[in-house]
């Protein structure tokens, strides 16, 4: 079996649904089985990201410490789109990873390198 | 070829889970292989072996357990998912101390490393989802 | 079938055209050499006048295909868009195995 990599991409903002708990969970198991993982947020997905959020005002769990938390399993590639922070006023210092921002044509680009891609 | 499946449905009643029936029983029919079915997020309620099904509609879980039988798949539910909707086994059930055990015989809870473990061992994974 | 080139990825799509944010998602990340696979309320994109152009952001040697049994189960069997090849279940299993991977979106 060739190697593989992985790439999950996230689409939903936060509290919406549990997509993004999902993708993440699933993030941690490939990686504890050795799988570079990769992550790539459309759309309102990178609000996920935005810091200051206070989800304990609506008795939910904060993901962002975990999402902090991804570097300590060796999961370090981040990607989000310049057009999706333009449209939601972000910088990406205001995000609690460092990503890296990408055109919409680099998108395409981006998920040829992966033999496997999870879009939840 | 190795296939796997991976069912992550948020509307349990949605066409997607019958188009993964459909597309399984397909590939089997061509020879192919099905390494592993998973189970995530609402997809999980379709493992329950308390559903009752109208007479008049077809039971996607029976429907699972056949396939898995007849051609010997793995199939699997994703442990943290089901638990929280109230998707156990008898072994969680006591571990919780709860009244009944509800996931239907045949199919096994575990974990995301199940996820994992078919990605590295199948040619394909294919998503069905909604 | 297919004409011999490189197989990548075979997109899965399966809503209804009124999803125009997945379908943008979707048409946006096709590069040469993909292929998109419109199945359960997404083979309505194949009659569906108004959609030609979001269809239009898929560059046209992007093959399409819809699912026969899908189109039938909803009374669809004329006036389809000339770009969608409907298939049978046994060919979807083949273009799983033909394209290197595949990417649902839902």
């Amino acid at each position: 079996m060739a190697d593989k990599n992985i790439l999950l991409i996230f689409r939903n903002p936060p509290f919406a649904d549990s997509s993004n708990r999902d993708s993440l969970d699933i993030a941690l198991a490939c990686s504890a089985f050795d799988i570079p993982v990769s992550l790539l947020f459309l759309n309102d997905a990178v609000l996920q990201l935005k810091s200051n959020q206070q989800s304990e005002l609506l008795e939910q769990k904060n993901l962002l410490k975990t999402f902090k938390a991804l570097a300590m399993y060796e999961i370090k590639n981040f990607y989000v789109l310049g057009s999706d922070l333009q449209r939601y006023q972000l910088d990406p210092k205001q995000l609690v990873i460092s990503c890296e921002t990408l055109k919409q044509t680099e998108v395409a680009i981006l998920i040829r390198k992966f033999t496997t891609v999870i879009n939840l | 070829m190795i296939f796997s499946i991976l069912l992550y449905a948020s509307n349990s009643s949605q066409q997607s889970e019958q188009t993964a029936l459909r597309f399984s029983r397909s590939l089997l029919q061509q020879g192919h292989s099905i390494y592993r079915v998973f189970f995530y997020g609402d997809s999980v309620i379709n493992a329950s072996g308390l559903k009752v099904t109208p007479r008049d509609e077809i039971n996607i879980t029976e429907q699972w357990l056949e396939l898995a039988t007849e051609h010997e798949v793995d199939i699997v539910v994703c442990i943290a998912a089901a638990v929280r909707r109230g998707i156990i086994d008898q072994k969680e059930a006591k571990r919780h101390s709860k009244a009944a055990a509800s996931l239907a015989p045949g199919f096994t809870l575990s974990g995301l490393g199940q996820l994992a473990d078919a990605v590295l061992q199948s040619d394909r994974l294919i998503t069905f989802g909604n | 079938m297919i004409k011999a080139a490189s197989h990548e990825t075979l997109h899965i799509i399966n809503k209804s055209p009124g999803d125009i944010l997945l379908y943008q998602n979707c048409f946006s990340s096709l590069l040469a050499g993909d292929a998109v696979l419109f199945i359960e309320s997404a083979v309505y994109a194949a009659i569906d006048d108004n959609f030609q152009s979001v269809l239009d952001l898929a560059a046209n040697d992007i093959p399409f295909f819809t699912l026969q049994d899908d189109l039938i189960a909803r009374g669809l069997n004329n006036n389809l868009n000339l770009r969608f090849k409907a298939i049978e279940d046994n060919y979807f299993v083949e273009l799983c195995c033909l394209y290197k991977k595949s990417i649902s979106w839902f």
